[in-house]
């Protein structure tokens, strides 16, 4: 007869426990998911519309748009590089729709194929010139940024380019809302997220791209194409910054050259808070998109409560180390319990 | 160490939390906002700010100024549409994009939400289409049109002129910029270049500079606001061009009203941003309190030349104008 069955049925349940907490805690999004808890804790407790559906469709709206670079450019930083020109990219691919639209004539639908395509191409430019120069992306991408808002700004001579016309494509793209305040675009934002989760967590290419940020010569030795991995995420970093500011001219009808200045580093951040690492390897698309959540629920919650606005500033760097630190110490007990 | 980083971490924490607090407090009163393109950061707006600030206090409300660190439209709408989510008993916005601020501002006035436009409005061919209640400011285009004329008699047929402009993309100054040209083009027959300085002083004294060499035949810089009159102040004196290249500006601040006074610079619109921004509160405030309809308030082009540059700069060291 066991003498102690309660106390070994207890310590196995001890160990379930602790496995479901190693499971949970394993994950790289928990850290951006408590700081995502937390903001909207401070913003309710402060603030009972913040919790409106009216207010979360104006977060999830602005997280669209974010997001969507921030989807691209953590595709990128798994794979170990880096784009500083998708806020120019955003801006430029945005203004060649509104300009082909209302100055060309050309039919909406075969403008936004250019404009992505010339997003794209951007994209390829960067990785061509990065992976055949062999100069950091950092580099290559600041000059890209600095060049293509020149380019934007001598094509528009400096002035905003509006879409006055009722355009059914820019409806479809970002004008139109699905419920409440939420636009359409926060539902291409939801599906794209969702396809580049499947990509990354789901096939042989997203192992292709972690084993390609991570240690290079073993990924080459086990014949993963580095240089083409790389290459085809420079383009798909490109095509998702454009397709954004695609979807800002749905929602706006504008674009000005000037626009999406922030958007980098907001990309970079939303991707550091959800858990994607600086030096690649490492990292999920679903911790940049509740990265970009956060970060849009700071913006609109500031301003709900009556804060100054450069407050989001401090708030979104505090955040920032905040969450990364959170993630290393989950890391580090994850790794100790084991 | 850990000791240290600690400290910090819950002193930053505390500061949040502690000025989150003090806002909370307030947060059942009647609420005003007034949302512009760009934030106390630049001169120009901190005087607006005061303007709200000062017509909340006078008036017992809680009024609140926002704008986004730079010439930021999609985050402007972003801070109205979360002050709208707010409950704000009324909004004032500049009308920074024509096509962007229409659809919010009818959907505030849906609400029941009462929004004035200040600063700049949607141009002359998109008038009435955006369903503000009333425009406190001045017409930019006029305005450009107006300094130019300021500065017709001291220049010679085909004379060459640089706009400066520090915001490229921002629809006031490139009305501004539009206005000026116009006349200069129009009257003189001379040769006008809008030359992006950016709004870092640094990179705009060498971009001047630069140009300057290149066409030693300039004969006047136009500004569009302070911060490009600032380094074109300093880059005039520190050249010794005063006298041989004339410049003429927007708004007030202390260094412009100086240049002023030194004869560097010939004169700057004034255009009384105090007022837009004291004005917006209260005409919001009588219309939630007593269902006075706002009005269109025009908040003057004045321009500050030598003979009146005194009067103004005490007031303008104080913040006011």
């Amino acid at each position: 007869m066991n003498r102690y069955p309660a106390a070994d049925s207890s310590h196995a349940g001890v160990r379930r426990a602790g496995s479901l907490a190693r499971s949970v805690l394993g994950h790289r999004e928990v850290g951006v998911a408590v700081a995502l808890i937390l903001v909207f804790a401070v913003f309710f407790s402060m603030k009972r519309q913040f919790l409106g559906a009216g207010t979360l469709g104006d977060i999830v709206t602005v997280a669209a748009e974010l997001g969507t670079v921030a989807v691209g450019v953590s595709f990128l930083m798994i794979a170990g590089e880096m784009d500083l020109s998708v806020g120019s990219n955003f801006a430029l691919s945005g203004m060649i729709l509104a300009m082909l639209i209302t100055r060309a004539g050309w039919s909406p639908y075969l403008a936004f194929v250019v404009a992505l395509a010339c997003s794209a191409c951007i994209g390829a430019l960067n990785g061509a010139v990065t992976l055949t120069a062999r100069i950091p992306s950092f580099i290559t991408t600041l000059g890209a940024m600095m060049f293509w808002r020149g380019v934007g700004l001598f094509l528009t001579q400096g002035w905003p380019i509006s879409v006055f016309a009722d355009v059914p494509l820019l409806r479809w793209l970002g004008g139109g809302r699905v419920f409440s305040t939420l636009h359409i675009s926060a539902v291409w934002w939801l599906i794209l997220g969702g396809a580049f989760w499947m990509i990354l967590q789901k096939t042989a290419y997203g192992n292709w791209v972690f084993a390609t940020g991570g240690k290079k010569a073993a990924a080459r030795a086990l014949g993963v194409p580095v240089v083409k991995v790389k290459l085809v995420n420079f383009v798909l970093a490109g095509l998702l910054a454009g397709l954004a500011g695609c979807l800002q001219l749905g929602r706006m009808g504008s674009m000005s050259p000037v626009w999406g200045q922030d958007l980098p580093l907001e990309a970079i951040a939303a991707a550091v808070v959800g858990g994607n690492s600086l030096n690649g390897g490492v990292g999920t698309i679903l911790g940049a998109m509740l990265g970009a959540v956060t970060m849009a629920s700071i913006r609109i919650g500031l301003v709900m409560i009556g804060a100054p606005a450069y407050w989001y500033m401090s708030f979104v760097g505090f955040i920032v180390v905040a969450a990364v630190a959170l993630n290393v110490k989950l890391g580090e007990v994850i790794l100790w319990r084991r | 160490m850990r000791r240290v980083v600690g400290l910090l971490v819950i002193a930053c924490l505390a500061f949040m939390v502690g000025g989150l607090g003090t806002l909370a407090s307030a947060a059942d009163e009647m609420t005003f906002y007034v949302i512009a393109h760009a934030g106390p950061g630049d001169p120009f707006w901190a005087v607006v700010q005061r303007g709200v600030q000062d017509a909340g206090k006078t008036l017992g409300v809680r009024a609140i100024f926002q704008g986004p660190a730079g010439y930021n439209v999609p985050e402007q709408v972003s801070m109205f549409r979360a002050a709208m989510a707010a409950g704000a008993a009324g909004i004032a916005t500049t009308i920074s994009d024509a096509k962007a601020w229409a659809e919010p501002i009818r959907e505030a006035r849906k609400r029941g939400i009462p929004v004035v436009a200040i600063n700049c409005k949607e141009p002359v061919e998109l008038k009435g289409t955006i369903p503000y209640m009333a425009y406190i400011g001045m017409d930019e285009y006029e305005a450009g049109k107006m300094v130019a004329q300021q500065l017709l008699p001291k220049l010679k047929k085909g004379a060459r002129v640089v706009v400066a402009i520090h915001q490229a993309g921002h629809v006031g100054l490139e009305a501004r910029a539009k206005g000026i040209t116009e006349v200069i083009t129009k009257e003189l027959g001379g040769k006008v270049e809008k030359l992006d300085i950016t709004q870092d002083a640094t990179q705009a004294i060498g971009i001047l500079r630069s140009y300057l060499k290149a066409n030693p035949d300039t004969a006047a810089i136009f500004t569009l606001g302070p911060l490009g009159a600032i380094p074109t102040i300093k880059m005039l004196r520190d050249d010794g061009l005063k006298g041989k290249v004339l410049m003429a500006s927007f708004d007030l601040d202390p260094t412009v009203i100086q240049a002023i006074k030194d004869g560097i610079c010939e004169g700057t619109v004034d255009q009384q941003q105090y007022v837009q921004g004291y004005m917006a509160v209260v005409e919001l405030y009588l219309h939630a309190k007593f269902k006075l309809n706002p009005a269109d308030y025009d908040t003057g082009r004045g321009y500050v030349i030598a003979e009146t540059a005194d009067v103004v700069e005490t007031l303008v060291k104080q913040g006011y104008r």
